[in-house]
């Protein structure tokens, strides 16, 4: 599903210049639960923004499906990132002036879906993260934890190929952390492919590969469930 | 645009809401009472029907190289547009008039303004009548027609027509018809209506003039043109025909000009529209109107982009999930749309209740009409046009947002913005710097012309109308009102000496260089006027005894004032004659010299040569009395009124204080003050809605770092000063940009001014004083707010 070659993104300040991915290459498979791992300004996130389409290498190829999209402009890139890619961000990123219901709606509200296809999907999508019944409140009404929930709905709710995880549950306790978890797992069960971004071994152990990062490169790749782990249970 | 989202967005902003909405409803509310105001001096005279084909006959007159112009015409016109002039389809003479009108032996007179006219002149207006029939209504021989307002006044619910009146003189008239009030918005303001061969009557067996010269100008003239006419044309042929029918005695240029331009522009110099009559206080009132929308759009841009933080990351999250720039600009300017409109319609319930009171203070009739589309089509076009100017840039600002940059918080919004929020708050700031300036400045020039050394004593001296009556016994009335023991002096004259009308060329003196011919105002005083107004005579003495009217063998005796003196030379002392030409060549003698005193032209400098004429006949329109110190105004009124009532019962004798009267004259002044100091107040206050938004989001914004410098010791004076010192720095700019356009408008609206006040520092001073003064405590309000809060908490929540 995700190829990139050689990917290569450099920031620069009139004083300084910092290389956030040098050279890399990874390949992520359709359907696989990728986790990224590394100390910060390792390039973890800058790499998880380029796979999301937010940002563009300055060098390097990057194939989606096949399409190189590297060399995409802004609105090629919106118009790929709306239709395949869904979005969990550390600080879950919720709209405050938006109900539960109008948060997660948002992304088929962009993809020119009709308002009773949306309002079928929105509700499915808030069933599965059991939060259908704060579909009026707004962000500022629910806990953390319900607020990450609603931020995966929104996430799947436009059924995206690939979801892209920064940190999900960095802003969590240990209990709504795992529930979030579990519901990326089960995410990816049911088909998505997803790439996490995090700093705990422990999430990390939900995924089928653990991808180490230093300076920008890769240094080491653990395969997680075929060579140590089974995923923890959901906690009672 | 989802208008449920917007509407929720903008309530749950109460803050920013309500200043941006009360922001602009006051801007728009100001806008739409100017743009009402202007509407109506732009549209006025043009609801009379036929106003595109009326016209007023005006001329030029020649004084040397000095090119007067009048709107007055000649007797004998009349008959010659009719007879001569194809393209004039009729002209009706006119002259207004004051009349206390009373039924026979019944209740207290009625005074109102009324018209001398033609006939023809009910064709001409469109007049509509709700009683008697128009085209005879002129046909007894002394008829009058009343409008319903007078009708009501003087016949209640009776039927008015048939039915007698008698004026101030006792003259009777018929009322012949009655004709619908006048709508608002044009000079025709008239009650009643009387021919105009009555008047023409009076002035010719009273002697007043000769009516048919083509040299004398003793009223006007209206002029209906049929549809099409070549006007370019006919002014071409009425410029010459003053001299083709004098054999080039006379040489008035006459031509027609529409009564559409005259309020606005019908103010001539050098024989051309000097552009600047009444249209510059219109034109500089309707661009109050646009800088105070601008002003109030100002403050939705500033803070709108100030509160860019706040909506980076929305737009951040609606970018990441597919939101296209596009997108998010309907998205922002459908909120600036609907902020607009809930703004509009404050604004507009505002303005429709501040109305009355704004027609009260201003003496107008304004309304605002919802069914007329101007008005709506107005209203929605201000709205449409505040939503663009205030909600375009936010739009595309916020709008443009990269969402890594947002949601990596690499780098706060607004750096930019931050600038052109800078550059806005000076600009309002000097807006209302300016407007401050010019309000002040209008102040000190009305108080300078008011208090100038006028040359006569207008306080306690009271202005009576006066009937033939009084005027027939004007000796004896002198002397039973100086019998009341409290007048101290009293005379007759034909005007109110600050206002002198009658005037003419044509003088001759001994020794006058031969192509030298001044235009020279003439006075008409019976002995009492002068010392009534402690006009200094400097040489010569002054008159005492009530000369015999025009015919006399001997010499007039005239006083002439100084200016008149210094033009006339050698001529110009006691003794020496001047004479309007023709047989009678030198037959007035000087009598006196008087020292100048202004009069007309209350803002000239030079003073205009003036001939004062004792002489009785002619001194028939006012009563001048001068009180004695410390006679109780009500009681003199009362002891003077029964005097004259005793003469003519009739007459209401509503008396006037001359320098009431005087202040009047400053009317078009106070008005401008008075309008520019309200909106400049509102501008103003509209600015510091946008600086207090501003102060608390800076304040906002800055919490942590105000509690982490007071948990290092930093005082509240400390926090104060570090918050105030970058808005200090704004008006610091604002005044200095500000202090040069404010002289150079001040410098060009008193340039209109011969006799004007000379700007000092002390205006800057004053106004960067009071605007830094209400600015600073604006921001105080949020700074001092932040610099007291409690600093661990400030800490704790960031």
């Amino acid at each position: 599903m995700i190829k990139i070659t050689d990917l290569e993104k450099i920031y620069r300040t009139e004083e300084v210049e910092t290389v956030a991915l040098n050279k890399l290459s990874l390949e992520v498979q359709e359907h696989e639960f990728v986790a990224v791992m590394g100390p910060s300004g390792c390039g973890k996130s800058t790499l998880l923004h380029i796979l999301g389409l937010l940002d563009a290498p300055n060098s390097g190829s990057f194939l989606f499906n096949g399409i190189e999209v590297a060399k995409l402009n802004e609105s090629k890139r919106s118009d790929l990132r709306k239709a395949n890619i869904g979005f969990v961000f550390q600080s879950f990123n919720l709209i405050d002036e938006l109900t539960v219901f109008e948060n997660v709606e948002l992304p088929l509200v962009y993809s020119k879906v009709k308002a009773a296809e949306r309002r079928r999907r929105v509700e499915a999508a808030l069933h599965s993260v059991e939060m259908m019944h704060r579909r009026s409140h707004f962000p500022s009404q629910l806990s953390g934890g319900q607020q990450q929930r609603v931020a995966v709905a929104r996430a799947v709710v436009n059924s995206p190929r690939l979801i892209l995880a920064d940190e999900p549950t960095g802003n969590l306790d240990s209990r709504n952390g795992a529930e979030v978890m579990l519901m990326l797992s089960a995410l990816n069960e049911q088909g998505a492919t997803i790439v996490m971004v995090t700093h705990s071994e422990h999430d990390a152990r939900y995924s089928h590969r653990i991808i180490h990062m230093l300076d920008g490169r890769t240094v080491t790749e653990n395969f997680m469930r075929e060579l140590l782990y089974a995923p923890p249970k959901k906690e009672a | 645009m989802n208008i449920r989202q917007s509407l929720r967005i903008i309530f749950r902003s109460k803050t920013y809401s309500i200043l941006n909405i009360a922001g602009l409803a006051i801007g728009i509310a100001a806008a739409t009472l100017i743009l009402l105001w202007v509407e109506y001096q732009l549209s006025y005279n043009k609801n009379i029907p036929k106003h595109r084909q009326l016209y007023v006959v005006a001329q030029h007159q020649q004084y040397g190289d000095d090119t007067r112009t009048f709107f007055v015409s000649p007797g004998p016109l009349f008959e010659t547009l009719n007879s001569e002039f194809p393209d004039v389809k009729r002209n009706a003479r006119y002259a207004d008039g004051k009349k206390d009108f009373s039924r026979a032996g019944e209740l207290a007179p009625v005074s109102m303004q009324g018209l001398y006219a033609d006939s023809c002149i009910f064709g001409m207006l469109d007049m509509e009548f709700v009683a008697g029939a128009a085209h005879r209504a002129f046909d007894p021989a002394s008829p009058v027609v009343i409008s319903e307002k007078l009708a009501a006044a003087l016949f209640g619910r009776q039927p008015p027509v048939g039915e007698v009146l008698k004026d101030e003189d006792g003259a009777t008239y018929e009322v012949t018809g009655v004709f619908k009030n006048f709508s608002k918005g044009n000079r025709f303001q008239h009650d009643w209506m009387i021919p105009f061969r009555l008047l023409e009557k009076i002035y010719d067996e009273k002697g007043y003039t000769d009516v048919a010269h083509w040299g004398n100008n003793w009223h006007s003239t209206y002029v209906e043109l049929h549809p099409g006419a070549d006007v370019a044309r006919l002014n071409e042929r009425l410029a010459g025909l003053a001299a083709a029918k004098t054999n080039g005695m006379v040489n008035h240029k006459y031509f027609v000009y529409p009564i559409d331009r005259l309020r606005l522009y019908g103010e001539f110099k050098d024989g051309l529209e000097t552009g600047t009559g009444y249209v510059r206080t219109v034109r500089m009132f309707f661009w109050i109107g646009c800088i105070i929308l601008l002003i109030a759009c100002i403050n939705f841009v500033n803070l709108s982009t100030a509160r860019s933080e706040k909506r980076a990351l929305e737009v951040g999250v609606r970018k990441t999930f597919g939101s296209r720039r596009a997108h998010l600009v309907r998205q922002f300017m459908g909120e600036a749309g609907l902020i607009t409109g809930i703004a509009l319609l404050a604004a507009l319930a505002m303005a429709y209740g501040c109305l009355p009171a704004f027609n009260r203070l201003f003496s107008y009739h304004l309304s605002f009409d919802f069914t007329n589309p101007y008005h709506l089509g107005g209203a929605l076009a201000t709205g449409a046009l505040c939503t663009l100017l205030a909600g375009s840039y936010p739009a595309f600002y916020l709008s443009s947002f990269a969402p890594l940059t947002v949601l990596k918080k690499l780098k706060k919004p607004g750096g930019s913005a931050a600038w052109i929020r800078k550059g806005l708050v000076v600009l309002q700031l000097t807006v209302s710097f300016v407007l401050i300036c010019a309000t002040i400045v209008v102040y000190l020039q009305v108080r300078h012309a008011q208090s100038r050394p006028l040359g006569f004593v207008k306080e306690n001296v009271l202005l009576f109308p006066i009937t033939d009556e009084l005027q027939r016994h004007s000796e004896v009335v002198r002397q039973r009102l100086l019998n009341t023991g409290v007048v101290e002096n009293s005379g007759f004259a034909s005007s109110n000496v600050m206002q002198i009308w009658y005037n003419g060329g044509g003088y001759e003196w001994q020794g006058k260089m031969p192509d030298a011919n001044p235009l020279i105002t003439t006075l008409f005083v019976t002995p009492g006027v002068l010392e009534t107004l402690g006009i200094a005579i400097t040489e010569g003495e002054t008159f005492t005894e009530a000369k015999a009217a025009a015919g006399a063998e001997a010499p007039m005796k005239v006083i002439i004032n100084r200016t008149l003196a210094n033009m006339m030379g050698e001529a110009g002392h006691v003794g020496a004659l001047i004479g309007q030409g023709g047989d009678s060549k030198y037959h007035s003698e000087i009598a006196g010299i008087a020292a100048d005193f202004v009069f007309n032209n209350i803002y000239g400098k030079k003073p205009e040569p003036l001939i004062i004429a004792n002489y009785p006949s002619y001194a028939s329109n006012y009563l001048l009395v001068k009180l004695k110190e410390g006679a109780g105004a009500t009681n003199a009124q009362m002891a003077i009124k029964n005097v004259l009532q005793t003469f003519s019962p009739n007459t209401a004798f509503d008396a006037a204080f001359m320098d009431d009267t005087f202040d009047q004259m400053f009317e078009s002044e106070r008005f401008a003050g008075r309008m520019a100091g309200m909106f400049a107040a509102l501008a103003v206050f509209i600015s510091c809605l946008g600086l207090f938004g501003l102060s608390a989001f800076a304040a906002e914004r800055r919490t942590k770092e105000i509690g982490i410098r007071k948990v290092l010791g930093a005082s509240v004076a400390d926090i104060l000063i570090l918050l105030g010192k970058h808005f200090m720095t704004l008006i610091l700019m604002a005044v200095a940009i500000g202090m040069p356009v404010a002289w150079y408008v001040a410098s060009a609206w008193l340039q209109g001014y011969e006799y004007k006040v000379t700007l000092g520092w002390s205006v800057f001073a004053a106004t960067l004083l009071l605007v830094a003064l209400i600015a600073l405590l604006t921001v105080s309000v949020q700074s001092l707010r932040a610099a007291t809060a409690n600093p661990v908490k400030a800490i704790k929540t960031n």
